[in-house]
């Protein structure tokens, strides 16, 4: 997911360049090339506008897309099963009939086709399994949906403009709206041991579930996902029973999940290396500066 | 192939908007494939061609479709009861509610949504399935995503209550 129209002839050149539907929809799908990355999260933040189109890309992803889901859980039809079980029973075009039915050479196809569709399904596991596994380690996020406030980039998982705003800006205690079902209460303030300011915040679901999260402030002023931990995700349920929840929320947690996940986030704080929380007083005047530590 | 069953009747359905005429469709690919399987290059994505064969399929079947004049999905998409193509922003979206919207989009794009935010395939993938050059993939894409969402969810209400906390908790 790499190919992005080519507007980069205007490099260079005075212009601010405008951020492009396209654009905003390639950020939200991780395949905006690296160096526009920055342009369009800052334009993002600057305009609610903008952020209005991030959320449509993001839903379309998101909620959208896995209301499909459930069909990958469901039996496929016999019928679609027999036909590539006994493809003796096909009738192919006329053309082909002889292939078909010779023996040899059909038992040779399938076996390649077999081969290859199995190698498939192997290596697309893995990858996910590698993604959601090399993620748990590096940054600490356990069984999370991340469409909604974070967001894969060549420095980490880097929150989404809605919650970039809310770091910067709302005070401890606070909680500010990310999407139309997630709010995130700000907790704690402190700074880890590169000297990068760190917040931890908590995640609010319209439902009333809740997770929290740890991130950090890099030097660009970009925040990073430091750690998440929120409700396991089912795909939709169509049945309709069950208390109303927002549609990329467990309908069931499991046991275990938040005390399993709170453990990371612990041992992510301590892998950082945290200072001693700051003030009310102090965290004010650090969100006043802009996050410059001296005045 | 077996195992892309599952994959290719998610992306079926998100296509015809319908179980059954979904599975017809995956039948008609599986069979059209074994038929050709000698036309598949080893070492080339199986699932990519296997999705070409069916999008090839439904575009003929849709062209069927308009000629002879029927035009079913989007009166039926809104006579479902409950789902005016919109549902309330705290609800499950369902398979039914997403259809519904899908209906209303052209055939094109309809494709590319089912390709890339259905199945996740990048926008180089969805262009060669669909022989159309990437710059229009996009902006396809783009264009539907967009009305999707303004079908399934409304018009954001007011874009300046993001920023603004509902009610400050007090101190943590």
């Amino acid at each position: 997911m790499t190919e992005i129209p080519d507007n980069s002839k205007l490099e260079g050149s005075p212009y601010i360049m405008p951020i492009s539907d396209e654009e905003i929809m390639a950020y939200a799908d991780g395949a905006l090339p690296p160096e526009r990355r920055a342009a369009v999260r800052e334009a993002l933040a600057k305009d609610p506008a903008l952020m209005e189109k991030l959320e449509s890309f993001l839903f379309t992803r998101g909620p959208f897309a896995r209301a499909y889901d459930e069909v990958l859980a469901a039996p496929v039809p016999d019928r679609l099963l027999r036909i590539l079980q006994s493809p003796a029973a096909l009738k192919p075009p006329p053309r082909r009939l002889r292939d078909l039915f010779n023996p040899r050479k059909h038992k040779r196809a399938l076996a390649g086709v077999r081969a290859a569709s199995f190698a498939v399904a192997t290596v697309c596991a893995m990858l996910v399994g590698a993604w959601l596994a090399g993620h748990a380690a590096r940054y600490g996020v356990v069984s999370f949906d991340p469409y909604e406030f974070v967001l894969l980039d060549e420095q980490g998982l880097m929150a989404m403009p809605g919650l970039q705003q809310a770091l910067d800006r709302a005070a401890g205690g606070e909680t500010a709206y990310i999407s139309r079902r997630l709010s995130v209460k700000l907790r704690s303030t402190s700074r880890n041991k590169h000297g990068e300011w760190c917040r931890e915040f908590e995640l609010v679901y319209a439902s009333g579930t809740k997770g929290r999260g740890l991130a950090c402030r890099g030097t660009g002023g970009a925040w990073r996902v430091e750690a998440a931990n929120v409700p396991r995700v089912k795909p939709y349920d169509t049945a309709g029973k069950g208390p109303e929840k927002g549609p990329h929320e467990s309908a069931n947690p499991r046991p275990g999940d938040e005390v399993v996940a709170n453990e990371v986030v612990e041992a992510v704080k301590q892998r950082l290396g945290l200072e001693k929380a700051l003030a009310a007083s102090e965290e004010e005047g650090l969100r006043g500066r802009g996050w410059l530590t001296k005045p | 192939m077996v195992e892309l069953l599952p994959r290719l009747r998610r992306f079926a359905i998100a296509l015809t908007g319908d179980l059954d005429q979904a599975d017809d469709l995956v039948q008609e690919t599986c069979v059209r494939a074994l038929s050709r399987v000698d036309q598949w290059q080893p070492g080339t994505r199986l699932d990519s061609w296997m999705y070409r064969i069916a999008q090839n399929l439904w575009v003929d079947r849709a062209r069927a479709r308009k000629v002879r004049g029927e035009q079913v999905e989007v009166e039926a998409a809104e006579a479902l009861p409950g789902t005016d193509g919109r549902t309330v922003a705290e609800s499950r979206l369902t398979l039914d509610a997403v259809s519904a919207a899908m209906a209303h989009l052209p055939d094109e794009q309809r494709v590319l949504i089912a390709l890339v935010c259905v199945d996740g395939l990048s926008y180089k993938e969805a262009a060669e399935i669909t022989h159309t050059p990437i710059g229009t993939v996009m902006s396809r894409l783009a264009r539907a995503r967009r009305e999707l969402h303004v079908r399934l969810e409304g018009p954001l209400v007011q874009t300046s209550q993001r920023s603004e906390p509902p009610k400050s908790e007090g101190g943590a």
